[in-house]
């Protein structure tokens, strides 16, 4: 039984949380990781962490080991935006299988809401557009996606309307989440309705900017104390197309493909196995364009797969139980774990919102950039 | 980063690429080399900035304005015609859609801003304005 794991999760409530700062963020988050695994601070061999925007530093992992009590064997901060976690869970299945270390904190937070003004967050974001031939053109990041919506609209046929089943779903989640950021009812009239932020992309279209943190721990079961409750990771795969969206390959969402195709041949499983998503959701077209690279929907369908209530709770393949970036929150690299901490839960047991058909194996997925960076995990429940 | 502001009105110039001369790839972000088969022998060339619109946003969120102003400004994503899978980021002081044969100029000393307008052009045998 020597399949990585995670043994375990924290996650904080997403919203307003000051005065609470990185450091005090990542914190929560990882000692309640701790707690439910049974460690101890000196149990941790290993330890990843993310990035912050409001706390930019060369040695993110390093500084958080000191302030959190930490001396493990290895460490070091990771940055491929929003697949940072996914890419941290990724490195430390590896890391664990090669004997490097036997219990490895994976963790990451920021105040993203409360730590800087929105536009200081618009223009740190902004960076991953290209700085010659992009930026000057007055563009962010809910520009270079309303680009991606654009394209959408006008290749697939479908309507702002359509994509707004996505806001409409995740915010259905998040009501009945513990801990989400939004959770009064939305409907696609007030999706639509929303002020616009770079069309065709409305607010209600946009995640909302949280502070927050979450951790995993990934281990060997058979290192963990009796009694774990583990989700095995049986599979993983990234891939790495591009960075600016002048450069997007053909598809745009060629690296969703790839990575969940190298992720599902790993674990020896078929998408069609799949029984829960867990998927990055920074914009409703992130959910239309990673949907159908994933292969879960055709091309043009995912929203019409989201109004016709295929990814609800008691769908067929419910996505994203917490609410998403769009509901729950994003509150940087720890938005991205946020999938994974909720798919782990359902796998073993321990959401507050469990899927009625028991879900045990899922796919999560991520990306960063603009549909630049992917990592996609498949992760299985209890044998 | 501040943005330079400029006159839409202006002329602008041709899109400047470079172009590797083993293998006739081209790209945006000059950088000497080629990044497709890695040949060190690169051109430097202005090219026709004619090409197809494939997407446009209309951005009424922005940290600071743009360099034709502040929100709303629209900005597109053009095909070029010139070196197939190249493609400009550009802003549109007048009306564009998805589809339209449009020109990009470049209004800065190395790259963006770009401006794009509607190209005059024949299509289905009748002059489309």
């Amino acid at each position: 039984m020597n399949t990585p794991c995670i043994a375990a999760t924290g996650l904080t409530p997403f919203g307003r949380l000051e005065p609470a700062d990185t450091l005090d963020l990542m914190s929560r988050a990882a000692g309640a990781a701790l707690a439910e695994a049974g460690l101890e601070r000196g149990d941790v061999d290993g330890l990843l962490t993310g990035y912050s925007t409001t706390h930019p530093h060369l040695m993110p992992a390093t500084l958080f080991a000191e302030y959190f009590g930490l001396q493990p064997a290895y460490a070091h901060g990771v940055q491929v935006g929003g697949a940072t976690g996914l890419a941290m869970v990724d490195l430390a299945r590896r890391l664990i299988q090669a004997g490097a270390a036997q219990r490895i904190l994976v963790v990451a937070g920021e105040n993203r809401l409360s730590g800087q003004s929105r536009d200081q967050t618009i223009q740190t974001l902004a960076q991953v557009g290209e700085p010659v031939h992009e930026v000057p053109n007055g563009a962010a990041v809910p520009a270079y996606y309303a680009l991606l919506a654009s394209r959408y609209l006008a290749e697939t046929g479908c309507s702002e309307a359509d994509l707004a089943a996505f806001s409409v779903l995740m915010r259905r989640h998040a009501a009945r989440y513990p801990g989400a950021h939004l959770t009064g009812a939305v409907t696609v009239a007030d999706v639509l309705a929303s002020k616009p932020i770079a069309t065709p992309l409305k607010q209600l279209d946009c995640c909302p900017i949280s502070d927050g943190a979450a951790a995993v721990v990934v281990a060997r079961a058979d290192r963990m104390p009796a009694g774990t409750r583990p989700a095995r990771i049986t599979g993983g795969g990234q891939a790495h197309t591009h960075q600016h969206v002048t450069m997007a390959p053909e598809p745009v969402h060629a690296g969703a493909t790839q990575a969940a195709g190298r992720a599902l041949s790993e674990a020896g499983r078929r998408l069609d196995d799949m029984e829960l998503l867990g998927v990055y959701d920074s914009f409703t077209i992130t959910l239309a364009e990673l949907l159908e690279g994933l292969g879960v929907s055709d091309r043009g369908r995912a929203p019409a797969d989201a109004a016709a209530g295929r990814f609800d709770l008691d769908g067929s393949l419910p996505l994203n139980p917490h609410g998403g970036l769009l509901s729950y929150g994003h509150a940087g690299v720890a938005g991205g774990m946020s999938h994974l901490v909720e798919t782990v839960r359902q796998l073993t047991g321990r959401s507050p919102v469990p899927a009625p058909r028991g879900p045990g194996l899922a796919l999560v997925h991520a990306d960063g950039g603009v549909l630049s960076s992917h990592v996609s995990l498949v992760l299985e429940g209890a044998p | 980063m501040t943005i330079p502001s400029i006159d839409p009105a202006a002329a602008g110039a041709p899109p400047r690429i470079e172009r590797c001369r083993a293998c006739a790839h081209a790209w945006l972000t000059p950088r000497g080399f080629c990044p497709r088969c890695g040949a060190d022998d690169a051109s430097t060339e202005d090219i026709t900035g004619v090409g197809r619109v494939e997407a446009v946003t209309v951005v009424h969120r922005a940290a600071q304005p743009s360099a034709v102003g502040p929100a709303p400004y629209t900005i597109a994503l053009v095909a070029a015609e010139a070196a197939p899978g190249l493609r400009f980021m550009a802003l549109a002081p007048g009306p564009v859609a998805v589809g339209d044969r449009v020109r990009v100029t470049r209004h800065g000393d190395r790259g963006a801003p770009y401006l794009v307008a509607r190209e005059a052009a024949f299509r289905d045998g009748t002059l489309e304005q």
